[in-house]
């Protein structure tokens, strides 16, 4: 038989559990707009006792997660986070390569159109003056286009350094939590664990998952571990030459590295190196074929025809060495810039009325002579301006298909454990009447244990 | 499914920013007639449109060209009219030098007003263009066609231009149209018509009679030639407008809006905007209910 003390502990352990109820709602309505909160629920638990003895006890609050959910949420977050930053670099390259209105193919077509005037008035120093110019405007915007290419990958290596530091930052903070988590299972702690497994994802791409033991171990998608348990490898970024001064990237793992330059192919980190290594590089090596072709074709013609002072052998630009660097070198031959006399409008050996060498000058105009002997030089021009933007609407796509992908894993993430206040004002509602329900309880027991006092 | 308030708020929030980024990208091309502004918008359309105006500008540039050789042909005609006129009073002064009337101090004085003739067309015909090159003198733009004693010192090699994609003229004429290559070397008939007048030369002056009215009829030629070329300049440069009107319609395919349709988006979307929006303030209304 239960004693009136036994009741009075059983009602207080009641009441303490209903506390335990309204504490857990509150704390589940106090966070409902924190990013990455997990809802909780108490963990009620009837006592063993006898028939009429038994009451309540209360755990930790538990969770109420989704595994599953979480690791398909990271798993989105590396595509995520890759075409999110892919899709807003490459905008803004696209909006570099347009945003000034002396682009090359505008170059290109006032340098054509000021060479037919030379070829209409080859004496006029005016018009000659003009055509040097509007080379010398070619030259800069091929300058120009090949330094915003180069100051964008360049932009593009800064953020790789930051980014492999964030994420090395966020290795160690989840090792630490990893380690904290195994001495006391507290859900705020197993929360941010989460946040920042999800962001380091979209940093890096990757997997996590959370072992038996409750550690999360966190694996590059070519397999390099970053976190495993309480120990973490960083990510580290330096300075290689054989990659043209920008960064390699390596997983260092105490005296072990491991070169993932071109391994990280998801995460802002996969963009950015895809950005640098591929799309801007391309671009670089596009843009100074492009430069090397009407530099050495049109150098061609300029040295066999004869300027107005008899000279021949000139060059109208600067002859490129080679490709690579072709358009940051782009320059017009300093002879032609000091005096346009120097300009080719001739034909050998002829009078210097002769117009010949304008003549063949315009006709490289339609002659196929970029890209290995399939376009003009404003198609060309045109062309790789063009594929920017192609790429742009495919990333654009991606992007918006990996926003939906992810928006649609965080509704059913948050449908499993996200705080509706409905609900939490219904159980703060349910436990405060139990509460009330136990205290009556409590104070019947102690009106009998009273009452009892009283008759004795 | 559970669906907590703070997933409503969100999602109507995205679907108002949805819909807000679709009025957005709908009124950019009603405001500015532009749908193709970057290479993203339409990666193939905008190629064409850039392709077209850069067409444009060389056309642009073509019309300079194509007006100073036009000047240019203004100004041969002047010196071949002057030239004609001139060639044409020597052909009066020599049927009136081989007049029986006529002595020979007539013939000095008028051998005096054939000597003024000939260096007023010399004058002429070593005329300089707006830009300072000989007008007649072919290649040789640098020097006088014509020496003191109207000897032709140019070469006969006419200029041409592009006046059209593809399509080159020929823009200029030259000095040699006065030379005997054309027929009779004018300026020396003048010549031989003065040196006989001081001589007193009457069959010699008939003769000058005939190969001035050749000469006559030469410079005439030379007009028509310059007409021919200014005929085709001109109509080179109709082409001209006509074929950039073409690309600027090209172009304005490529990057300009469909009124229609592009109103109808806006309106479209407009009403999207609406409808997110009500139904925001709806579920607002609903939380904070709760």
């Amino acid at each position: 038989m239960s004693s009136l003390f036994g009741l009075l502990d059983l009602g207080g352990s009641a009441i303490q559990a209903q506390n335990a109820g309204i504490a857990t709602a509150a704390n589940n309505s106090a966070n409902v707009n924190t990013e990455g909160y997990t809802r909780q629920r108490v963990d009620l638990r009837a006592n063993l006792g006898s028939p009429v003895y038994g009451g309540v006890t209360f755990g930790d609050p538990l969770r109420v997660g989704d595994e599953l959910l979480a690791g398909r949420q990271r798993d989105i977050g590396g595509s995520s986070g890759y075409f999110d930053r892919l899709s807003t670099i490459l905008l803004d390259l696209e909006g570099v390569m347009t945003a000034a209105e002396g682009d090359i193919p505008a170059g290109l077509g006032e340098l054509f159109g000021n060479l037919n005037n030379v070829a209409s008035s080859p004496l006029d120093p005016q018009v000659r003056e003009a055509a040097v110019a509007s080379a010398e405007r070619l030259a800069f915007a091929f300058r120009q286009q090949a330094d915003e290419v180069t100051r964008s990958r360049e932009d593009a290596d800064e953020r790789v350094r930051d980014t492999a530091s964030e994420a090395s930052g966020l290795s160690s903070e989840i090792a630490k939590l990893n380690q904290s988590i195994q001495l006391q299972n507290d859900p705020v702690l197993l929360d941010q664990r989460d946040q920042f497994a999800l962001r380091l994802a979209e940093l890096v791409g990757g997997q996590a998952r959370i072992d038996d033991d409750g550690q999360m171990r966190f694996l590059l998608d070519n397999g390099s571990v970053l976190v495993d348990g309480a120990r973490s490898a960083s990510i580290e970024a330096s300075v290689d030459t054989a990659l043209g001064g920008f960064s390699r990237v390596e997983v260092v793992d105490g005296p072990h590295r491991l070169d993932i330059t071109r391994k990280i192919n998801s995460g802002e980190l996969g963009a950015d190196l895809h950005f640098r290594d591929t799309v801007t590089s391309d671009l670089v090596v596009e843009i100074d074929q492009l430069a090397f072709d009407v530099a050495t074709n049109l150098n061609a013609v300029h040295r066999a025809g004869q300027a107005l002072n008899g000279t021949t052998g000139q060059d109208l630009f600067v002859e490129p060495l080679a490709v690579s660097g072709a358009a940051t070198s782009f320059e017009v031959n300093s002879v032609l810039s000091a005096d346009a006399v120097f300009l080719a409008s001739g034909t050998v050996g002829q009078a210097v009325g002769d117009n010949g060498g304008m003549l063949a000058l315009l006709n490289t105009k339609e002659q196929l002579l970029a890209s290995g002997g399939t376009r003009t030089f404003v198609e060309e021009s045109v062309r790789f301006i063009s594929n920017i933007g192609q790429d742009v609407r495919a990333s654009v796509v991606d992007q918006k298909f990996h926003d939906a992908q992810r928006n649609s894993i965080e509704a059913l993430r948050d449908s499993v454990s996200g705080v509706s206040l409905e609900e939490e004002l219904n159980r703060l509602s349910q436990f405060q009447h139990a509460s009330e329900a136990n205290m009556r309880f409590v104070q019947t027991i102690d009106q009998m244990l009273s009452r009892m006092i009283d008759t004795l | 499914m559970r669906i907590t308030e703070r997933r409503m708020l969100l999602q109507a929030a995205r679907q108002v920013g949805q819909a807000r980024e679709r009025v957005a990208v709908a009124a950019g091309p009603v405001s500015s007639g532009i749908e193709v502004d970057r290479p993203s918008d339409d990666p193939a359309r905008w190629a064409a449109g850039r392709r077209a105006r850069v067409r444009l500008q060389v056309g642009d540039l073509r019309e300079k060209a194509i007006s100073a050789s036009n000047a240019r042909l203004s100004e041969s005609d002047r010196v071949f009219g002057t030239v004609g006129h001139v060639v044409s009073r020597a052909r009066e002064l020599a049927v009136l030098g081989a007049n029986g009337a006529q002595n020979a101090d007539s013939r000095r004085a008028t051998a005096g007003e054939v000597t003024a003739l000939i260096g007023e067309a010399l004058l002429a015909a070593n005329s300089r263009g707006l830009d300072g090159e000989f007008l007649l003198a072919g290649r040789r733009g640098d020097n006088p066609p014509f020496d003191a004693a109207g000897v032709y010192q140019g070469d006969d090699s006419a200029r041409t231009i592009e006046a059209a994609e593809g399509n080159r003229l020929l823009v200029t004429v030259t000095g040699s149209l006065f030379t005997a290559a054309s027929g009779v070397d004018i300026f020396d008939e003048m010549v031989q018509f003065r040196d006989a007048l001081l001589a007193d030369d009457i069959p010699a002056i008939q003769n000058a009679i005939g190969a001035l009215e050749e000469g006559v009829h030469q410079v005439s030629l030379g007009r028509a030639q310059i007409g021919g070329l200014q005929s085709s300049l001109d109509a080179a440069e109709i082409a001209r407008v006509d074929f950039e009107m073409v690309l600027a319609e090209v172009h304005q395919r490529a990057v300009e809006i469909d009124p229609i349709e592009a109103a109808s988006e806006l309106a479209l979307s407009t009403q999207a905007l609406e409808a997110a929006q009500a139904l925001t303030e709806r579920i607002a209304q609903v939380v904070k209910a709760v």
